[in-house]
C-alpha cells in the first residue's frame, strides 16, 4: 500500500473514529427501533394466538389471501421490520390480502397447550376467521421455520380444501438433521419432564441460549463489526433490528415443548411416518395442492439436511424446492430477501392466486 | 512535552491525510484490499476468528460430553429452582400470601373467559381495532395476464 493511499486510509479511519464516539453515544441513548408498524387489525387474541389482518395497500386484491404462519420460537415482525424492509408491505403493495398468525409469550397457565391445540384448534380457528373475513373459499398458507411444520401438519391432516397453496420457508422434516439441537436433547442426558415440571414452560432464555451456541462465535464478532460500523447509520439500523428480533424469543407452551422433543427430536416422527396428533396420522403424502419450500444455502439453525427429504415426501404434483442464497433469517427479511426470496415467492404466488 | 509534541504530530498528520484525500481525485473504495492495508487486515481478521470460533466452538458444543455437562447444569439450576420454590410456597402460605399457583389458577381462570369472548366476539364477526376503510376487489390479476 502506497503511502498516499494509507495516510488516505487513516484520515477515513480518524473521520470514522470521531463518528464511532458520536454516534456510539447516540446508540445507547436512543430507544429500540419501532418494527411492525404496518396498519393491522386484530381478528383474533386468545392467549397466546394472535390473528392479524393487515389493511391493504392496493384498490384491488388477487382473490387468494395469504395467511402467513410465524414460527412459535419468535415474534412476527421478522415479516414486517420497516417500512421498505417488510415482507407485508411487499405483499400488500404487490396485490395480496395478507393474515398472519402470531405469537405471544405463553403464560403459565398455559403450559398445558400442545401439538393439538396448535395444529387442531389454532389454525383451524385462524383459517375459518381469514375465510369468513375475505368471504373466499381458500387461501394459501405460508409458514415459516417451525410454523411451516405446524402448516404441515395442519394441510397433512386437512388435505384439500380450503388450502390452495403451501408454501414453507426453511421448514425441517427430518430432525436427525438437526445435529446440534439432537446432541442437546440426546435423551439420556435430557429430562424434558423435569424441565417442565419445574418451570411450566420452556424458558426463552434457554432456547435463546441454545440458537447463541449454535454459532458461538458470532455474538462477538458481531459487537466488534459494530463497533467498526457504529459511523454508518444504515449498519447501526440493520443491527439494532436483526438484534432486538433475535434476543426477543418467546417461551414455549410445556406439553407442546415435550411434544416436540419427544415425537420430532427424539422419535424423528414426521420424516418416519409415524407421526400422530390427538389420534390422527400425519401423512404428507396427503399434501397435494401446489407446494413450494424455500431453503437457505448457509442456514445454520435448519441445515439443507434436516429439510431436503420435504419436497419428495410431499404428494402434490405441482412442487418444487428452492435454495436461494443467505441464511435462516436473512432468507425471509433484508437485503438478500428483498432481492431474493420476496419477488421469487411474488411471482409464484401471482398465477396461483387466482 | 512528549504529549504536546504526541498531539502536534498527530494534528500534522491528520491535515496531511485531509490534503491528500482532497488533492487526489480518485476516491479509493473502503472497501477495497490491500495485502498491506491494516484496517482490511484487521476486518479479516475478525471473519476468520468468527469461523474458526464458530468451526471449534461448534464441534465442542455438538459432543456429547458437552451436552451431558450442559444437561448438568440444567439438572443443578432446576434442583435449586426446586427448592427455592418449596421454601417460597411455606412461607407464602405462613404470611396468607397468594403463591404462583394461586395466581396461575386465577389466570386460567381470567384467560377461559378471555377465550369464551374470543369465540363470541369470533362468531359476531367483530374484532377490537378495524379499519373502517372500504374492501378492495378481488380480481387482480397477473401483470402479465392484465396486459
Amino acid at each position: 500500500m502506497s503511502e498516499t493511499n494509507l495516510l488516505e486510509r487513516s484520515a477515513a479511519e480518524f473521520e470514522r473514529a470521531m463518528q464511532r464516539n458520536i454516534k456510539g453515544l447516540g446508540y445507547l441513548a436512543s430507544p429500540a427501533p419501532v418494527l411492525g408498524a404496518s396498519p393491522k387489525d386484530t381478528l383474533i387474541s386468545r392467549g397466546t394466538l394472535r390473528l392479524y389482518h393487515y389493511r391493504p395497500m392496493s384498490d384491488e386484491v388477487y382473490r387468494v389471501p395469504i395467511l402467513l404462519v410465524m414460527a412459535t420460537t419468535n415474534r412476527g415482525y421478522i415479516f414486517d421490520m420497516v417500512p421498505g424492509q417488510s415482507l407485508v408491505e411487499f405483499l400488500l403493495k404487490a396485490g395480496f390480502d395478507v393474515f398472519m398468525i402470531d405469537w405471544e409469550a405463553p403464560r403459565q397457565d398455559e403450559s398445558h397447550l400442545g401439538l393439538d391445540d396448535y395444529v387442531l384448534d389454532f389454525l383451524p380457528s385462524c383459517v375459518e376467521r381469514v375465510l369468513k373475513e375475505t368471504g373466499e373459499p381458500d387461501l394459501t398458507v405460508v409458514g415459516y421455520c417451525f410454523g411451516g411444520v405446524l402448516s404441515l401438519l395442519w394441510a397433512a391432516i386437512n388435505p384439500g380444501p380450503p388450502l390452495k397453496n403451501l408454501v414453507t420457508f426453511t421448514t425441517p422434516v427430518n430432525f436427525k438433521g438437526m445435529e446440534m439441537f439432537q446432541a442437546w436433547s440426546d435423551k439420556r442426558f435430557f429430562d424434558v419432564d423435569r424441565l417442565i415440571a419445574t418451570y411450566g414452560n420452556c424458558p426463552a432464555e434457554m432456547l435463546y441460549s441454545a440458537f447463541d451456541l449454535l454459532r458461538p462465535g458470532a455474538k462477538i464478532a458481531g459487537n466488534i463489526r459494530l463497533w467498526d460500523n457504529l459511523w454508518n447509520d444504515e449498519y447501526v439500523k440493520s443491527f439494532r433490528m436483526f438484534d432486538r428480533w433475535a434476543t426477543d424469543m418467546l417461551p414455549l407452551a410445556g406439553r407442546y415443548f415435550k411434544e416436540t422433543t419427544e415425537q420430532l427430536m427424539w422419535d424423528n416422527a414426521l420424516y418416519e411416518g409415524t407421526m400422530v396428533i390427538a389420534g390422527k396420522k400425519v401423512d404428507l403424502a396427503n399434501i397435494k395442492v401446489p407446494f413450494m419450500h424455500v431453503v437457505a444455502e448457509h442456514d445454520h439453525i435448519v441445515p439443507y439436511e434436516a429439510s431436503k427429504p420435504l419436497v419428495p415426501m410431499i404428494g402434490s404434483a405441482d412442487k418444487q424446492e428452492v435454495m436461494l442464497k443467505g441464511g435462516h433469517v436473512s432468507l425471509v427479511a433484508g437485503g438478500n430477501a428483498i432481492k431474493r426470496l420476496w419477488p421469487q415467492l411474488d411471482n409464484w404466488l401471482q398465477e396461483r392466486s387466482l | 512535552m512528549e504529549l504536546r509534541n504526541f498531539a502536534r504530530n498527530g494534528a500534522a498528520f491528520y491535515a496531511k491525510a485531509l490534503d491528500v484525500r482532497r488533492s487526489n481525485a480518485k476516491h479509493v473504495a473502503m472497501s477495497e484490499k490491500t495485502p498491506t492495508d491494516p484496517f482490511s487486515m484487521f476486518r479479516d481478521m475478525v471473519n476468520q476468528w468468527e469461523k474458526a470460533a464458530n468451526d471449534y466452538g461448534g464441534k465442542i458444543a455438538g459432543s456429547s460430553e458437552f451436552a451431558r455437562s450442559m444437561q448438568g447444569a440444567t439438572a443443578v439450576s432446576m434442583q435449586i429452582q426446586q427448592a427455592v420454590h418449596e421454601g417460597m410456597t411455606k412461607v407464602l402460605a405462613a404470611t396468607n400470601i397468594p403463591s404462583r399457583e394461586d395466581l396461575a389458577a386465577l389466570g386460567e381462570r381470567v384467560g377461559s373467559i378471555e377465550a369464551q369472548l374470543s369465540r363470541i366476539e369470533a362468531a359476531l364477526g367483530s374484532s377490537t381495532t378495524r379499519s373502517s376503510s372500504p374492501k378492495p376487489k378481488r380480481t387482480k390479476l397477473p401483470p402479465t395476464k392484465s396486459k
